[in-house]
């Protein structure tokens, strides 16, 4: 198996695909639970439409923001700097602000749709982790204990060959795809219909903050010692921390 | 607004194969989403047929999808498959 299949003469990447494919089985997803929130159908691929475009905005821009410096030092040709290059935060805000304008546009729920979102994100990128491990990109640090695997060939020009990595992608793959069913649990279960949000951010913030220790790409940029990621999770986790300690003491000061 | 969106998810559909044009085409896919679901929703909201916004949504979703596959892939890289079919000798192993 190569990290490319080809189709009618065209080299298709399987980053893609399963881009893609996250996406698509994270709106089916969200089709199914839209009951829970008294959302239309329509509303569903209207919303995922913008999000879809803000998270690519979003999340070319960062990549863009973030391995310029390392792009320009190491003479990298500008083509590659917009073919590839995805960072997850990029989109995470950017969908959300594509989000946010649909549902202000339409005057629909934010906490409905925010809360449904939030449930069906690890799922698709759960998904999307998969097409990273395929393609070499995101790659884990050195290392040659049980379950290491070595890339013979790999899209990603950086990716390091013949040496045995941390299946880094798939350790989060299998995370994300668990945080999915505690996330889903939650929604189904809780009365408090903002919580999936919180869970989802601060959860993500955490695994994702553990997980780039052992990231071994370090052209994704970074500042200090702290990669781009890290920092946006302390960001993420420290936000909604406050905002979960201040609707509890207002929750404690209403009820006395 | 949906008519505009259909005939921009068709000029999309038709630029995206190529590999010059799919840079043009993306951007073009992205416009006739938008107008395809505003057109959409207000028909929706007239209480009037909706399909001509729903095909806009379709062909520009397709159009996006085609674009984004074959032209955008994640980390830095030059050109994909050229260099990486080299070897022939797959993707790689797990160590046990």
């Amino acid at each position: 198996m190569k990290g490319y299949f080809t189709l009618f003469g065209k080299d298709i990447p399987y980053y893609g695909v399963l881009f893609f494919s996250g996406m698509v089985i994270a709106v089916i997803a969200a089709y199914i639970l839209k009951s829970k929130r008294n959302i239309k159908g329509y509303h569903i691929t209207g919303s995922a439409v913008y999000t879809f475009i803000g998270a690519l905005i979003g999340s070319k821009l960062l990549a863009v923001i973030t391995s310029l410096k390392y792009v320009i030092n190491n003479h990298i040709p500008l083509e590659s700097l917009i073919k590839g290059g995805f960072v997850f935060y990029g989109g995470l805000i950017g969908g959300t602000v594509g989000l946010l304008l649909y549902i202000r546009e339409f005057k629909q729920s934010y906490s409905d749709f925010l809360s449904l979102y939030a449930v069906i994100c690890p799922l698709g990128h759960s998904i999307g982790r998969i097409g990273c491990f395929i393609s070499g990109c995101c790659y884990g640090v050195e290392y040659d204990g049980a379950l290491s695997f070595t890339y013979h060939e790999a899209i990603n020009t950086f990716t390091p060959l013949n040496t045995p990595l941390l299946p880094i992608q798939l350790i989060e793959s299998v995370l994300l795809f668990l945080l999915f069913i505690l996330l889903l649990a939650v929604f189904l279960k809780c009365k408090i219909r903002t919580f999936p949000i919180y869970i989802y951010l601060m959860s993500y913030a955490t695994i994702r903050f553990t997980l780039e220790f052992f990231r071994g790409d370090i052209e994704r940029g970074g500042i200090g010692i702290f990669s781009t990621s890290q920092i946006i999770s302390l960001i993420i986790f420290v936000i909604c921390g406050i905002i979960i300690c201040n609707t509890l003491y207002i929750k404690k000061i209403l009820d006395t | 607004m949906a008519v505009a969106g259909l005939v921009l998810s068709i000029i999309a559909l038709v630029l995206s194969p190529w590999g010059v044009t799919s840079i043009i085409a993306l951007p073009v896919a992205i416009v006739a989403l938008v107008l395809g679901v505003k057109g959409k929703n207000k028909l929706i909201a007239e209480n009037k047929p909706s399909g001509i916004g729903t095909a806009a949504m379709v062909l520009g979703i397709i159009a996006v999808i085609f674009t984004a596959i074959t032209f955008f892939t994640c980390g830095l890289c030059v050109l994909c498959a050229a260099g990486a079919g080299a070897s022939g000798a797959g993707l790689g192993s797990f160590g046990l």
